[in-house]
């Protein structure tokens, strides 16, 4: 068990001289052209990012394989968080929002630190890493509309869509994430993966806000095995669960 | 005050690296990309045809018997077993994949009455091996009457995850780009099924036997691939004369 510790160590001493360092970096001037935004990014990524997400943005940095989830391989063009609908690219907007978020539960940080035109600077360079962006048409984001009120109805609607739809067949009957199927889940980059627990949403990937879970739930989450639910359910019905979701909730 | 925040930085960081510290071993399957050119359709008054066995030269054991330990009611009402190596008559290998790779035009796909469908039935996929033309829908049924999901992965297409929950009878889905697609249902780990995203109507799937037959074909020379999911690629060349009926035969050795 002292190799691990001590990897783990350098590890970290390694990510917090990056970030000190990075710390002393200027933002840019007026960015005009798609290229200037490019070279940015591509200045910035080189900075911040290469360590975990490897300098030809396979994910395999010096620090990956100490990671669990693994760092994104950018090349692929398969992103978890995405509000167009499941087998879309996200946004441009989607990637800043999760650059500014992060992804919570993982070691991706938010890099709300960064100024905005920085962040943009990033999407654009993340963008130049898969064919997928310059041969796939962007799709157009789902929509999500207003909240349903979180009526005692509601949640109880939701409650049995739970049992009927079978998301505990993943999530488990409790939403502790141990359920049947658990056990051998995949994801698309050949890792096993754990399905989410319900009662901790502060661990979502895409976060938890109403509008985050009715996401998530509409859509999927990329490259996993949470399915979109799109299909099968109609948006009333999202609501429901989402405000059954929300009443599960314990942090 | 800077080195404190160091220090808290890096305590903060190794707790967390330390939480995610796994190391595992895995590769994804790629599934191999078709050529996708732009293809042009006529009538083929002329055509001549592709005929022949693909064979299995190794030694083929008996289907692996798949453990099932999920929703055994409607999984495990018969034994089921893996069907990525089906060796039939003479060594003859089903559900190869056999197109011509480089054509550039020919016939138009037949009508069809309605999609090309993908049935999950006692929770396999039902054909293993299905051809779909390319950036059409097609439609995957749930007959089971349980949840289970569709799961495409490629590397051209991205993933898409569709829930096909008891109720939902019936998804479509459309994939954009030809080649040669994965599907799993994640729910039921074992299911697997793969989907020919084809850039023309020149594909079949090889029967019990390992037979194939391609029809209407323009005379011409052409380079003909042959796909199997554990087997991997062949391809040979092929010449075709009007009316007349061209023999390729393709073997697969172990791997
Ligand atoms: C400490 C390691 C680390 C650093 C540094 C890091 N990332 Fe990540 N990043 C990750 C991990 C881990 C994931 C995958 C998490 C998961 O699969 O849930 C990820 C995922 C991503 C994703 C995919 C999001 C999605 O929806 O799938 C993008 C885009 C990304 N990172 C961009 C960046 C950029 C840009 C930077 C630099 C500004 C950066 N990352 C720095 C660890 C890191
Ligand atoms: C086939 C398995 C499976 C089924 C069925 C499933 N999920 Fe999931 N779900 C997952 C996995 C795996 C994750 C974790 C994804 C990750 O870590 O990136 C997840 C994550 C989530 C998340 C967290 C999203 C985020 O932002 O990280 C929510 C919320 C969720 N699922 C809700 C549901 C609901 C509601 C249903 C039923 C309508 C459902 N799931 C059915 C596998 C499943
Ligand atoms: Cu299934």
């Amino acid at each position: 068990m002292g190799t691990p510790r001590i990897s783990v160590l350098v590890a970290a001493v390694a990510l917090c001289v990056v970030a000190e360092a990075a710390a002393q970096y200027a933002p840019d001037g007026n960015l005009t052209s798609r290229a200037d935004l490019v070279r940015a990014g591509r200045r910035l990524y080189l900075r911040r990012c290469v360590f975990c997400h490897g300098s030809s943005g396979r994910g395999d940095g010096p620090v990956a394989r100490y990671v669990f989830p693994r760092p994104r391989d950018l090349t692929l063009g398969v992103f978890k968080i995405h509000s167009t609908p499941t087998g879309g690219l996200p946004t441009d907007q989607d990637l800043f929002n999760t650059l500014s978020r992060g992804l919570p539960g993982t070691t991706m940080p938010a890099w709300s630190n960064l100024s905005e035109q920085q962040r943009w600077a990033l999407v654009a360079y993340i963008e130049t890493f898969a064919a997928a962006f310059r041969t796939d048409g962007r799709l157009v984001p789902i929509a999500i509309g207003t909240p349903k009120p979180p009526l005692p109805e509601s949640v109880l609607a939701g409650r049995r869509l739970y049992i009927e739809a079978e998301c505990w067949k993943c999530h488990g009957m409790l939403g502790k994430g141990d359920g049947p199927s658990a056990p051998t889940l995949e994801d698309d980059w050949g890792y096993p993966i754990v399905p989410a627990d319900l009662r901790i949403s502060r661990n979502w990937r895409g976060g938890n806000r109403p509008v985050d879970i009715y996401r998530s739930i509409a859509v999927g989450i990329g490259g996993t095995p949470m399915p979109s639910w799109a299909d099968a359910l109609t948006s009333d019905q999202i609501w429901d669960m989402t405000n059954y979701l929300l009443s599960i909730i314990q942090q | 005050m800077a080195s404190q925040t160091a220090v808290q930085c890096v305590a903060a960081t190794s707790r967390r690296i330390g939480l995610f510290v796994v190391s595992l071993l895995s590769g994804i399957t790629a599934p191999i990309s078709a050529q996708q050119g732009d293809y042009v359709t006529g009538d083929v008054s002329d055509g001549g045809a592709i005929v022949g066995q693909v064979t299995f030269t190794g030694t083929a054991s008996t289907p692996r018997r798949l453990a099932i330990t999920i929703d055994t009611v409607v999984c495990a009402r018969e034994p089921q077993f893996a069907e990525d190596l089906l060796v039939g008559g003479g060594g003859g290998l089903q559900n190869v994949v056999v197109w011509i790779s480089d054509i550039r035009e020919g016939k138009a796909w037949e009508p069809r009455h309605s999609p090309a469908a993908l049935a999950q039935n006692g929770c396999r996929f039902v054909p293993h091996v299905l051809i779909v033309p390319v950036g059409e829908q097609f439609e995957v049924w749930n007959n089971d009457g349980i949840l289970h999901n569709v799961h495409t992965r490629g590397t051209e297409n991205r993933p898409v995850n569709k829930a096909q929950p008891g109720f939902l009878r019936s998804v479509r889905i459309r994939l954009a780009h030809a080649e040669i697609v994965h599907v799993e249902c994640d729910a039921h780990n074992w299911m697997s099924g793969w989907i020919a995203v084809a850039a023309h109507p020149y594909y079949v799937i090889t029967d019990q036997d390992g037979n194939y037959r391609l029809d209407d074909v323009p005379p011409g020379t052409y380079t003909l691939q042959f796909w199997h999911e554990r087997l991997g690629t062949e391809t040979q060349q092929v010449t075709v004369t009007a009316g007349g009926e061209a023999q390729v035969q393709a073997r697969f050795a172990s791997r």
